[in-house]
């Protein structure tokens, strides 16, 4: 369990998803779930750096766990979810500044994900408004994006989280560089995943 | 300029499913390196991970940057799946 | 209503009164269909008190919201009842085309009940439905029985009946429809049997009420795309079909042999889906609405048939030590004539030939013996000399010979083509199964063995338990809507929320289909309970927990099911026994 954890957060930093200390990881184990260290370097984490404490519950550990397990908590309580990988992809961040939803344009973008809503908050993804809405989403979409903050990708295994967040930012980078280019896209098909 | 290379190993492969067809045997010895990657293999054999998602080694799933051994059995499968 | 028809069946063969009946749209919300509806309908009416094979167990063949739409593989159905070979609630699906026909006359199900005094088959078309005598028919072959009934009532009836062995009410026989599909697990065909119900013929060409084309449309496009994109769907599959599992599963030391004494065959090469695409294979073939055509159309040198698949192969071969690819492929053509389970017949002649080989009894078929394959498959549906002892099964026969662990079955349902001391997750699936040892409830070779989604450590307990409920819970949906479990392998519950919502214009988000399975999975649970089962039935044969695998990549492995076993009833929100907790049913709205 150590090595997928420490596996995915190194891959997850390396591929820019993540800044030094940000992002959080979690896997869910019945009625208890695993999650990184609040503070912790996800790009270095040690076993010290993966706390387990109840999904109800809480026990000692929940002083150092993440500040963001109250969405995972609710995110696991409302979903099928087993693993959560939450990241902050810089394309994926900056398009949900201007855009509502993220629809893919490249093919691949679109059979893994088809579309991704964009979701504002008034408050820090510590609040409860966070935890309340977010798993509402998370029931029909695998992911999601925070307007300015972030993304909250679920999965049976943390690979397959880690895989929708890395597609993600492979979309986005996409749609970004067919923004700066000069001459229209091609592609309009991609229109119809707003309906996804 | 040929590269010198010691083939100090022999390792079995064995192709399945549409790879056979693929490659045109069922079979064969290969004579490589100490250390020879799965990946070097592929490249080694004209195929791609596409064409082989499925590789063990010993009956044993490894990932693309495991080092082979002597008389290692590799089998070589594309995508399947079945119940 | 759209998707279903809101009208179901019920046919009572005792005072031969049928009723339309139409259930309340909050239980086809609930329970979709198929297993779904199956499992809850046969709790609200089939009791503990009531035996398998007796005039008060119910036989509920029922199709889904999505059956006989366009959306592929959309044309199977479920039948569920109280199984004579495990006594759980018990359900088997099958492909073909009856189910989508049965859909198409007006009907979402029949309930069928009672027990006829006479021979009868039933017929449904747009007409209505009729209860005819079936004196002729009794006694006939499956194809033989088919044809028959479409002599008397036309080609454009579908067939689904009971062979020679239902009739005589073999614990391991099946009902077939469409003369090559099997229902096949379960001894459901006995059940069939016993009421005297030799076939149900249909045939419809109602369309089915579509809420939103627009939207399934846009759905269809896109689940297609896959099925064509996925290699497996695409290429694999339609290739070779599921035979082709049999050299990857040989190789990774998971292909158990001599009735799971060695977990690898020697000559699997000469039983592979490879050869028997070279030697037997005419041409693929496919069940109504399905571009992926997993099945095979063969022919030996004597004969012709469809199949062997993947698990047939394995039960009629290796497991009893044979390798002649035709021997085995003649004893499966038999097997669909007779209308037996060949899975269940396998591994109960692997039984009797290991008995054989320990010299504690001798049925006079040993391991090896292709050539008697034939007979003692006659006799275990004719109930004559030693195949009348194996027609109840293999936990039953080795019981009378007071050597029970030598039976490799779980809950009585004789186990399927895995080695589980080299796939740890299927171990667990087994040994939970509700209906037994079954590989379907939860496909746990998928990331074991496959990497699909992703790869799993096959030799580890770690996360078994919560993947295992996962696709527990998926699947027991996938049963329900009904699709076949192949779309599964191209496209995920995303799809399927959305095909369901664009047919019955009711909202369902992945996360409801979930529910839904977790709903059904309990209901299930509880069923057996009600019957007497406990998590003391949550178990293995003595062999897989503990001998070592002997031979090949798995060696020196068992299955360490108590530590999953643990987790598995805690992730479930269960209690220490295994029991569903009062505030797990009421959150699930079983009771």
């Amino acid at each position: 369990m150590h090595r997928e954890f420490n596996q995915i957060g190194r891959d997850l930093f390396l591929q820019g998803l993540n800044s030094s200390h940000s992002g959080n990881l979690s896997i869910r184990l019945g009625d208890r779930l695993v999650i990184t260290r609040r503070g912790s370097m996800l790009h270095n984490l040690k076993e010290t750096d993966l706390i387990e404490t109840g999904l109800d519950k809480n026990d000692s550990h929940i002083a150092l766990a993440s500040t963001e397990i109250g969405v995972h908590r609710s995110i696991y309580k409302n979903t099928s979810a087993l693993a959560i990988v939450h990241a902050h992809p810089v394309y994926a961040t900056a398009l949900s500044l201007v855009e509502d939803e993220i629809i893919p344009i490249d093919s691949e973008g679109q059979y893994m994900l088809h579309k991704i809503p964009v979701i504002g908050f008034e408050h820090t993804v510590g609040s409860d408004e966070v935890a309340r809405v977010l798993p509402e989403f998370l029931k029909e979409y695998k992911l999601i994006m925070i307007r300015g903050h972030g993304s909250f990708a679920t999965g049976q295994l943390i690979e397959e989280a880690y895989q929708w967040t890395s597609s993600l930012e492979n979309i986005c980078k996409i749609i970004y560089l067919t923004r700066t280019l000069k001459g229209e896209i091609k592609e309009t098909k991609s229109e119809k995943y707003t309906k996804w | 300029m040929a590269i010198d290379r010691v083939d100090d190993m022999q390792v079995k492969v064995k192709f399945f499913a549409s790879l056979r067809k693929q490659m045109g045997q069922d079979t064969i010895l290969v004579s490589c390196p100490e250390d020879f990657t799965i990946s070097q293999l592929l490249e080694n054999q004209g195929l791609s991970r596409e064409d082989a998602p499925v590789i063990l080694v010993n009956g044993l799933r490894v990932d693309y940057a495991h080092k082979l051994s002597d008389g290692d059995v590799v089998s070589a499968f594309p995508l399947i799946g079945g119940g | 209503m759209n998707g279903w028809t809101g009208k179901i069946a019920r046919v009572n063969l005792s005072n031969k009164q049928i009723q339309i009946e139409e259930p309340a749209a909050e239980l086809y919300y609930q329970y979709l269909g198929g297993r779904g509806l199956g499992s809850r309908i046969l709790w609200d009416e089939v009791n503990e008190k009531v035996l398998p094979l007796s005039p008060e167990n119910k036989l509920i063949f029922m199709t889904g919201p999505l059956t006989g739409t366009r959306v592929p593989t959309a044309g199977r159905f479920a039948v569920t009842s109280k199984s004579p070979l495990t006594g759980t609630v018990f359900d088997s699906n099958s492909g073909g085309i009856w189910g989508a026909r049965l859909k198409k006359t007006g009907l979402d199900g029949l309930i069928i009940e009672g027990q006829a005094a006479q021979p009868v088959y039933i017929v449904i078309d747009e007409t209505g439905i009729v209860v005819k005598e079936a004196g002729r028919l009794w006694g006939l072959d499956v194809p033989e029985t088919t044809s028959a009934v479409q002599a008397v009532e036309g080609k454009g009836y579908s067939v689904a009946c009971i062979g020679p062995a239902g009739e005589n009410l073999v614990r391991i026989s099946c009902i077939m429809n469409d003369n090559t599909r099997a229902l096949g697990r379960g001894g459901l065909g006995a059940v069939m049997g016993s009421k005297k119900l030799k076939a149900i013929a249909v045939k419809g060409s109602k369309s089915v009420g579509i809420a939103d084309k627009e939207k399934l449309q846009f759905v269809l496009y896109e689940t297609n795309k896959w099925l064509k994109a996925s290699p497996v769907t695409s290429q694999g599959l339609p290739e070779f079909g599921t035979p082709v599992l049999v050299n990857l599963f040989n190789e990774s030391g998971i292909f158990p042999s001599y009735n799971f004494q060695e977990s690898q065959y020697d000559d699997a090469e000469n039983i592979s889906g490879e050869t028997m695409a070279e030697k037997l294979t005419v041409r693929k073939k496919g069940c109504y609405g399905c571009p992926i055509k997993c099945s095979r159309e063969t022919r030996t040198a004597r004969e012709t048939g469809a199949g062997p698949e993947y698990e047939s192969l394995w039960a009629l071969g290796p497991q009893c030590g044979i390798g002649d690819l035709e021997a085995i492929a003649e004893a499966n053509y038999l097997c669909n004539r007779l209308g037996l389970d060949t899975i269940s017949v396998g591994v109960t002649l692997g039984c009797a030939m290991e008995l054989a080989q320990r010299n504690i009894y001798d049925s006079g078929i040993n391991f090896g013996d292709a050539g008697k394959l034939l007979q003692i498959i006659n006799d275990i549906a004719y109930l004559r000399g030693a195949g009348a002892d194996m027609a109840e099964g293999s936990r039953s026969l080795a019981q009378k010979h007071g050597a029970e662990s030598l039976a490799m079955q779980v809950k009585g349902l004789e186990l399927p083509a895995y080695d589980p001391r080299g796939v740890q997750g299927m171990g667990l699936g087994f040994a939970t199964s509700n209906r037994g040892g079954c590989h379907l409830r939860a496909y746990m070779v998928g990331p074991e063995i496959l990497g699909v989604p992703k790869m799993v450590d096959r030799f580890s307990t770690h996360g078994k338990a919560g993947l295992t409920i996962f696709y527990q819970n998926v699947n027991a949906a996938m049963d329900a809507l009904i699709i076949c479990r192949f779309v599964g392998l191209a496209v995920s519950e995303e799809y399927f929320a959305r095909l369901l919502t664009a047919v019955t214009g009711i909202n369902y988000q992945p996360q409801d289909l979930h529910v839904i399975g977790e709903r059904i999975w309990n209901m299930e649970r509880l069923y057996n309970l009600r019957e007497g089962f406990s998590n003391r039935d949550d178990i293995l044969p003595d062999r897989l927990l503990t001998e070592p695998v002997k031979n090949g990549p798995s060696k020196g492995h068992v299955v360490h099911l108590e530590p999953m076993l643990e987790d598995y009833y805690r992730f479930r929100g269960w209690s220490k026994d295994g029991i569903p907790t009062e505030k797990k049913l009421a959150e699930l709205g079983v009771i």
